[in-house]
């Protein structure tokens, strides 16, 4: 772990030889300036999947090597360097391009190479577990495809739901009678992977984003050490209370807030509309009339004085989300969805909720109520009509 | 109020060498940032009706912003972490006896900076956002802004929150860890400032103010930075309204000299004040108010120079009050050396954050 610190400390100093570091070095008079000594925080809450206290930002607390060390044994400690034995994947847009269900599904260079990691160190008796917040039929179905190098059965245990993932993960960690610290965890979205590093920072929680290095990232932290390390490891490990961990969040609820996640709902505008459309022809798990908008409709509808287009979009504390949500409102003796659909990358995050409270607002004091196409992909929404007061007129898909 | 009224009329027709109208003092106290003096004045009827309408304004802003921020600031007593508001409203009401008079942006939060972590869960918990607002809304800051904020200035990224009311549609909450600057190297002992509060009542909502003595520190060092920030001054913010400000705290809130001087031998900021106290009178000429506080601050010598660090320091070339009628900033192009011109720009960069 000091290595690692002292590796990031030369990076972002960047001086033509890498400077000896002893606990005395003064560490601004080393170069890491106020600018640099940002860039040092940003780098080590990546590299460790921390984040630092704001009443921790100072200086003074990273004067010398030994302060820092201090500092930062509250985020880091040399125990972590847990083996691990669990590596639980996201299924979409991880092990293939696409979203099971929703859009045609391929496996590029990148999934290929993936997937024969995953085989290999299945053989090598990492156990493999799926967490996905699809439907474990589309998942099924999308295992069956030619191109798979892995089959259902490389994997242990699965948890394909729409609970949150840090729960899925500690089920996993009991169903298996394993430590957390023993888990590797791999999504392709921002919001998971904050998740599980604030609710569960016990997980290595590795993003996979454009690139190949994650890939690299995750065999190295599986490759063995000799046997006698190994079992002095577990030995330790096994004296480990698990409840030591500390997790920064007790709740998703709690965890939401602190993204700082920001939305706005509005009227659609013409710039919209192509974003819009392409959501609602994609859109199947919360799509709740199967509404299937080409832009030319869309534009006859924003046009419409009778009818109301919502664009919902969000930004968080990782990045600007665009368009995510959109709801199509007909106003007449009662106010009908026609359409009301999400992208289910930000399920149960509360957007639902927020897209239909401004639909309410767009209804007035006229009733609401939403035509409601049930379908297998969408049958987590069956009821969300219902249970938020709308009244649904049910029509065959 | 009068008088300074009178002191301020004074110095503005010898500035501009002629007898200048309501209407021409009105315009220039809002330039120099007088807010306290433009109620006073007996200005012509279309200028009554802006200051009818501002005044209008103002309270409605502040009442927002306070009943917004209500149960923050119950949290805060209820959890008993130390505070205290800062500026705005409450120093209006310190001022004028009157929370209305003084127009700012925001709600000022003076905390130690190990209460950061539990006040900033609380303004999240409460809906605020750290972020900017856009024409789309508030934006949130990347991780790299709100890192540069905390380790960078003394305050979080600013905290907003949308409101349903249209004259103030967002409530903006600064955290301050210290009223001194980056350059001063150091920083007060903010448990011991925060000890000096009292409980004030701003549009029916309680809060915590910094006492008299420490609340007239607090508004010197402030004042001190925009007298003496190449950064600020280059922006133009060395305005009469400064002085008056400190003229009007002796005057009207009258903190005890032996106290004030007492704490500022404490927090070692007495050449900072007392520079201030002094620079008030070189505006408003030797006076019984201003000699009562000189006398009992300890500090030998007042140096007329600008600069807040010691490798920017220079001497004034203008003595006040003439000082705050000429062009600073053409001077500053002339003569400040191409090291601090690139600070001014890295701080008009940051600023744009």
């Amino acid at each position: 772990m000091k290595q690692k610190i002292f590796e990031i400390l030369n990076e972002v100093i960047d001086t033509e030889k890498p400077i000896c570091f002893s606990d005395e070095t003064d560490l601004s008079e080393a170069g890491l300036t106020s600018i640099k000594f940002i860039q040092f925080i940003v780098k080590l809450e990546e590299t460790f999947s921390i984040e630092i206290l704001d009443s921790d930002l100072t200086l003074q607390k990273f004067k010398t090597v030994k302060k820092m060390f201090e500092t930062l044994s509250t985020y880091i400690s040399p125990e972590k360097s847990f083996i691990k034995k669990v590596l639980v994947s996201d299924c979409d847009n991880v092990l293939w391009q696409g979203i099971a269900g929703e859009e045609p599904l391929s496996i590029g260079q990148r999934e290929s190479e993936y997937q024969s990691l995953l085989q290999k160190l299945y053989n090598e008796g990492v156990l493999l577990c799926l967490c996905s917040k699809n439907e474990p039929e589309h998942i099924s179905e999308a295992f069956a495809m030619g191109e798979m190098k892995l089959t259902w059965e490389h994997f242990i245990a699965h948890r394909i739901n729409r609970k949150d993932k840090a729960s899925n993960l500690r089920d996993l960690a009991f169903e298996l009678n394993l430590s957390l610290e023993s888990f590797v965890f791999v999504d392709d979205s921002n919001y998971e992977i904050g998740l599980i590093q604030n609710l569960l920072p016990e997980v290595t929680a590795i993003p996979a984003d454009g690139g190949n290095l994650w890939i690299e990232e995750i065999r190295s932290l599986f490759s063995l050490p000799s046997k006698e390390e190994r079992n002095r490891t577990e030995l330790y490990r096994e004296q480990k209370n698990r409840e030591q961990a500390k997790a920064k969040y007790s709740s998703a609820e709690e965890y939401n807030r602190s993204l700082q996640t920001v939305t706005i709902c509005k009227t659609a505008s013409e710039e919209q509309i192509p974003r819009l459309s392409e959501l609602s022809l994609r859109t199947n798990q919360c799509n709740l009339s199967l509404a299937r908008y080409t832009e030319e409709d869309l534009r006859l509808l924003i046009q419409d004085p009778a009818v109301t287009v919502l664009a919902l979009s969000a930004s968080d504390q990782y990045g600007d989300m665009g368009i995510v949500g959109g709801a199509v409102l007909r106003r007449g003796e009662e106010a009908v969805i026609e359409g009301f659909y999400l992208s289910c990358r930000v399920f149960d995050r509360g957007f639902e909720e927020i897209l239909l409270s401004e639909l309410q607002a767009a209804a007035g004091n006229v009733l609401l109520a939403g035509i409601l196409k049930k379908s297998a992909k969408n049958k987590n929404y069956h009821n969300f009509y219902q249970k938020n007061g709308v009244k649904v007129y049910e029509q065959n898909p | 109020m009068n008088k300074i009224l009178e002191l301020v009329c004074h110095i503005l027709n010898q500035a501009y060498k002629k007898k200048l109208t309501d209407g021409e003092l009105f315009d220039l106290f809002s330039q120099h940032k007088c807010a306290g003096l433009l109620y006073e004045l007996s200005c012509p009827k279309e200028k009554q009706q802006e200051i009818a309408f501002y005044k209008m304004l103002n309270r409605n802003i502040i009442y927002v912003r306070y009943q917004s921020c209500a149960s923050i600031f119950t949290q805060l007593e209820k959890q008993k972490i130390p505070y205290a508001v800062i500026k705005g409203a409450v120093l209006s009401l310190s001022l004028y006896g009157n929370a209305f008079v003084r127009r700012s942006g925001d709600i000022d939060l003076l905390i130690c900076r190990n209460d950061a972590d539990r006040i900033k869960q609380l303004l999240l918990s409460e809906g605020f956002i750290q972020g900017r607002i856009t024409e789309q809304g508030i934006v949130p800051f990347s991780r790299y802004e709100l890192l540069y904020y905390t380790a960078q200035t003394h305050q979080l990224a600013p905290f907003i929150r949308k409101t349903n009311n249209p004259l103030c549609p967002y409530v903006n909450v600064d955290v301050n860890f210290d009223l001194l600057w980056g350059e001063a190297n150091r920083s007060l002992t903010m448990d011991f400032v925060l000890s000096k509060t009292e409980l004030v009542s701003i549009c029916n909502v309680t809060v915590r103010k910094l006492k008299t003595e420490m609340e007239f520190i607090s508004l010197c060092l402030h004042h001190y930075k925009d007298m003496n920030s190449l950064y600020l001054l280059y922006k133009g913010k060395l305005k009469l309204g400064l002085f008056c400000d400190l003229y009007a705290y002796l005057s009207n809130a009258a903190p005890d000299p032996k106290h004030l001087a007492e704490l500022c031998d404490t927090l070692s900021v007495s050449l900072y004040v007392k520079k201030c106290i002094s620079d008030t009178e070189k505006v408003f000429g030797k006076n019984t108010l201003t000699q009562r506080y000189l006398q009992y601050l300890h500090c030998p010598n007042l140096p007329d120079t600008y600069g807040l660090a010691k490798t920017e320091i220079h001497p004034w070339p203008f003595a006040l009050p003439e000082r705050l009628f000429v062009d600073i900033r053409s001077y500053f192009d002339q003569t400040l050396s191409l090291e601090e011109k690139e600070k001014i720009k890295l701080n008009n960069t940051v600023m744009m954050l």
